[in-house]
């Protein structure tokens, strides 16, 4: 009886605690986006490699301001296979579209355009997942 | 591109599935058949936001999220004031509406519904109503639906009306559903296997793989359902 009584609390506080831990997990998935942005941010170095961007291209150093947007690339494609699942994918894609006009900008060596994408870039980088 | 945005795709359908599914628990058993055409509309509107949280990439799950469970946390709340207080539970469901009063037609209260002859007549065949002076009253429901009460001398006569003793009927009890014994029932009726099996060659069942359904009612009376039903001719209802 005891038993009986006591499968059946255990299975009125699933009832509920299951479904809340359910909702609780699907939340954190979604929120993941915007705390995880500044460790991946840091750990991979993008703020940091925008502003060193933007210095090489104000200076005119083009295969600097080059490698730049390689090693740009290469760290926004590990930040978003995990930033994928919780921000809007949209906003990653216009980066990479920025990206291509930087390095066609950078190859007619025209530092005023590269630059403006170069600032929307980091702009659509701040909204991310914000 | 395309196959990251598939295994986003999925997981945003996982968490837009599964947050339905419980937010709908949370609103309770309300039948399709019992909803007020603002319940209809409410339904369609979370639905919806639970699609475009699937299939809207442009905008991150979250938002999407957060309107789900806000529209579902107002539906609730609703759901709680109308039991509460049923003055709230007037405004927010409205009231039923007598159509047929005595027999006359409410025409001043049809009026104010924008509800026609045409809809009560209809929706008094579909009650199998085919002659409006059988009525004594009909009842325009909060969901549309109309509930309707025949004049005493139209209403079925019921073995009280004949004076006819009748018994207690009470629920059937599952007890084999689809080749398989619902162990939990037989233990609650006080039965075995034995019996069961027993109570099945009666019926000239050799093994329990063999039933679709077996139940039992309060007489003890064993309903059993085969799988091979020996039948010689079907009836074709098609055209």
């Amino acid at each position: 009886m005891g038993q009986a009584k006591g499968n059946a609390k255990f299975k009125n506080v699933s009832a509920y605690l299951l479904p809340i831990l359910i909702l609780g997990i699907f939340l954190a998935v979604m929120v993941s986006g915007s705390v995880l942005k500044e460790p991946l941010d840091t750990r991979h170095q993008i703020s940091k490699t925008f502003s060193e961007m933007e210095t090489n291209l104000k200076e005119k150093n083009w295969p600097e301001a080059a490698a730049n947007t390689q090693f740009l690339r290469s760290s926004l494609n590990n930040t978003f296979k995990i930033l994928r699942y919780s921000v809007e994918l949209d906003e990653m894609a216009d980066i990479m579209s920025n990206l291509d006009r930087i390095e066609g900008f950078i190859q007619a060596n025209d530092g005023e355009n590269a630059l403006g994408e170069l600032y929307e870039a980091r702009g659509h980088w701040r909204e991310l997942g914000s | 591109m395309l196959i990251s945005e598939v295994h986003v795709e999925i997981l945003r359908a996982t968490i837009g599935f599964f947050t339905l599914l419980i937010l709908t628990r949370l609103l309770g058993k309300q039948q399709v058949s019992e909803l007020t055409v603002f319940d209809y509309i409410l339904g369609i509107t979370i639905g919806s936001t639970a699609s475009s949280l699937t299939t809207d990439l442009t905008s991150s799950a979250l938002p999407h999220w957060v309107g789900l469970v806000t529209w579902v946390g107002f539906a609730f709340l609703m759901q709680v004031v109308s039991v509460k207080w049923r003055k709230a539970s007037r405004l927010v469901d409205g009231v039923p509406s007598v159509v047929i009063m005595n027999g006359m037609i409410m025409e001043d209260a049809m009026r104010k519904m924008r509800y026609t002859v045409s809809d009560l007549l209809e929706q008094l065949r579909s009650k199998d109503v085919f002659d409006i002076k059988q009525v004594e009253f009909a009842v325009l429901e909060r969901n549309g639906q109309i509930s309707v009460l025949k004049k005493s001398q139209y209403q079925p006569a019921t073995p009280k009306d004949l004076n006819l003793s009748t018994g207690y009927e009470g629920l059937q009890t599952v007890i084999i559903y689809d080749g398989t014994v619902l162990e939990q029932n037989l233990k609650h009726l006080n039965l075995d296997r034995i019996w069961l099996q027993s109570e099945l060659s009666k019926h000239g069942v050799n093994g329990i793989s063999e039933v679709l359904l077996a139940s039992l009612d309060t007489q003890g009376v064993l309903y059993v359902d085969k799988y091979k039903d020996h039948l010689v001719k079907l009836t074709d209802l098609s055209d």
